[in-house]
């Protein structure tokens, strides 16, 4: 079949919790174990695995193993953050397209809670005064978060861009997150309480952080024939695209010495490659999932995939249109803001679910075209995604 | 002074900025082929790739790109400075530098203000570069 990548046939969750009491490789064994049963897959039937981590999950030959996977053709672990998920689909596709293997798992899998943190700064490697680092971290910048409010500050400075923009944002996706029974978050939250929540990094208050979590998430891709003889509707993969932006800071840190705007990201970048490739415009799209680690990567999101005019994304958010029963209903599951964080896998999982008709009392009708993104700034990644 | 600061973790291609913050006269490297400086130091130029550059000294004097106001800590050891401002300022030079804000409240901050560097020397073996507003 023409212009179709790859198939995603199975989805895999564990529970999302604080706490999970148990070890990554019992998560990641447990998710991937999951959609091998959702797409009625036996482990005959699956020869490539990929994950990505920051050091704090299980290698690819070890879930296998807890697998019983009989022969594997291709294995990855690829030491990344955010931008990971829609570039292992990718590389998945590429896998079963050239005939390397019949069918790939995908999973991230981590103990973010009650393990490694990784919004916590200054104890992992990856926030230490070195490299790019050395310019930033003695002066007391130490976290992803920090990074992605001074993103968001210029933005609300160029732009107009208010504090109830970015809560419109959070408070939308907790409405959308009270209808998830996956969601971690699920009190209601108001603008006022948006408003009044802690302030941590000026702009940015509590909720527009997104939850730090532990479980696991997969993905299993597979050819669009073998898809067929699957348990569950194919989900097809029809455009996909990965922007590693020249970056003087280690992999896993956004770029803000030398990425020229800091008031839009990689999607301003892809979006065009996206929709060339599934031959589609934004107004074809039914459903985003967008890579949400904070509320403002959501806002460069809108503008960049082409759903709002670039510095309006404030206003459109504000306005209803990424609810449910807006123009462009976004992050449906809650996000990473409300659901869980495992990294972005779960961001994708939703719009499978969605396009599949299994999104419960929070399913959007006919939803038949999704875009996804992985990724918050100068490197990311993304999908076209259709029934 | 004894506040707590987290050195950086120097090495053969910084060591010359580190080195320039501590004589007060902070130096980039200038590409000899384009022109252009660059920031942070690097062995190659990142408007056109060419090796060397000469290292000269800067305005110190920039625009505010973007800031924030750190309120939570992060690290435990820096709870009694919060809440501290941290810039980031494009200099008159072209590149992007960070440094902490000092002297202003956060209502008085825009994009575009004018600043210049004020050298902090937290240590016999640290200078760090800051910002004030300049009028
Ligand atoms: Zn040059």
């Amino acid at each position: 079949m023409k212009n179709i990548k790859g198939a995603i046939a199975g989805v895999g969750f564990t529970e999302y919790s604080l706490d999970s009491g148990r070890s990554v490789l019992s998560l990641a064994v447990e998710a991937c174990q999951g959609a091998m049963d959702d797409a009625g897959l036996a482990p005959q039937d699956v020869d490539g695995i990929l994950e990505f981590n920051v050091g704090d999950s299980v290698p690819t030959e070890s879930v296998a193993a807890g697998l019983s996977l009989p022969e594997v053709n291709y294995a990855f672990d690829w030491y990344g953050g955010g931008f990971a998920p829609c570039a292992l689909i990718e590389t998945a596709c590429m896998a079963v397209e050239s005939g390397r293997c019949k069918a790939v798992l995908i999973y991230r899998a981590m103990n973010g809670r009650s393990g490694f943190r990784l919004g916590g700064g200054a104890g992992g490697e990856a926030f230490r005064a070195k490299w790019a680092g050395q310019y930033r971290v003695p002066y007391g910048w130490l976290s992803f978060g920090q990074n992605m409010a001074m993103w968001c500050r210029r933005h609300m400075e160029e732009f107009g861009t208010t504090q109830e923009d970015l809560g419109a944002i959070a408070v939308t996706q907790r409405e959308n997150a009270i209808m998830n029974e996956r969601a971690i978050l699920r009190k209601p939250m108001t603008i006022d309480d948006y408003m009044s929540s802690r302030v941590i990094v000026d702009p940015f208050h509590l909720f527009d952080m997104s939850l730090e979590s532990d479980g696991g998430c997969a993905l299993l891709i597979t050819s669009p024939d073998r898809a067929r003889d699957c348990n569950k509707k194919p989900i097809n993969v029809r455009a996909s695209a990965f922007l590693s932006q020249a970056t003087v800071a280690d992999p896993l840190w956004a770029d803000s010495f030398l990425w020229p705007d800091l008031t839009e990201n990689y999607t301003r970048i892809i979006a065009p490659k996206l929709y060339k490739e599934a031959a589609i415009g934004p107004e074809d799209v039914d459903i985003a999932e967008i890579y949400d680690c904070f509320t403002y990567t959501v806002l460069m999101g809108l503008e960049g995939l082409g759903f709002c005019p670039k510095g309006e994304g404030g206003p459109f958010a504000s306005s209803g249109a990424i609810g449910l029963g807006g123009s462009i209903p976004t992050n449906t599951h809650g996000g990473m803001l409300s659901e869980a964080y495992v990294h972005g896998m779960n961001v994708i999982a939703e719009a499978v679910m969605q396009l599949r008709g299994e999104g419960g009392v929070r399913q959007v009708s006919d939803a038949e075209v999704a875009v996804v993104t992985s990724g918050a700034t100068t490197i990311g990644s993304g999908c076209i995604l259709t029934v | 002074m004894d506040r707590y600061t987290i050195h950086p973790e120097i090495d053969q291609d910084s060591a010359p900025y580190w080195k320039s913050l501590s004589e007060h006269a902070a130096k980039m490297q200038k590409c000899e082929i384009c022109g252009e400086f660059r920031f942070p130091p690097a062995p190659t130029c990142y408007h056109c790739g060419k090796a060397g550059g000469n290292w000269e000294t800067i305005s110190g004097k920039g625009k505010i790109y973007s800031w924030i106001v750190v309120h939570h800590p992060v690290d435990k050891r820096l709870a009694e400075e919060v809440p501290f401002i941290v810039a980031l300022v494009k200099l008159r030079e072209g590149s992007r530098v960070v440094g902490r804000l000092i002297g202003c409240n956060n209502d008085e901050i825009k994009a575009g203000l004018q600043v210049r560097a004020v050298y902090d020397d937290v240590d016999s073996e640290l200078t760090l570069l800051n910002f004030e507003i300049d009028i």
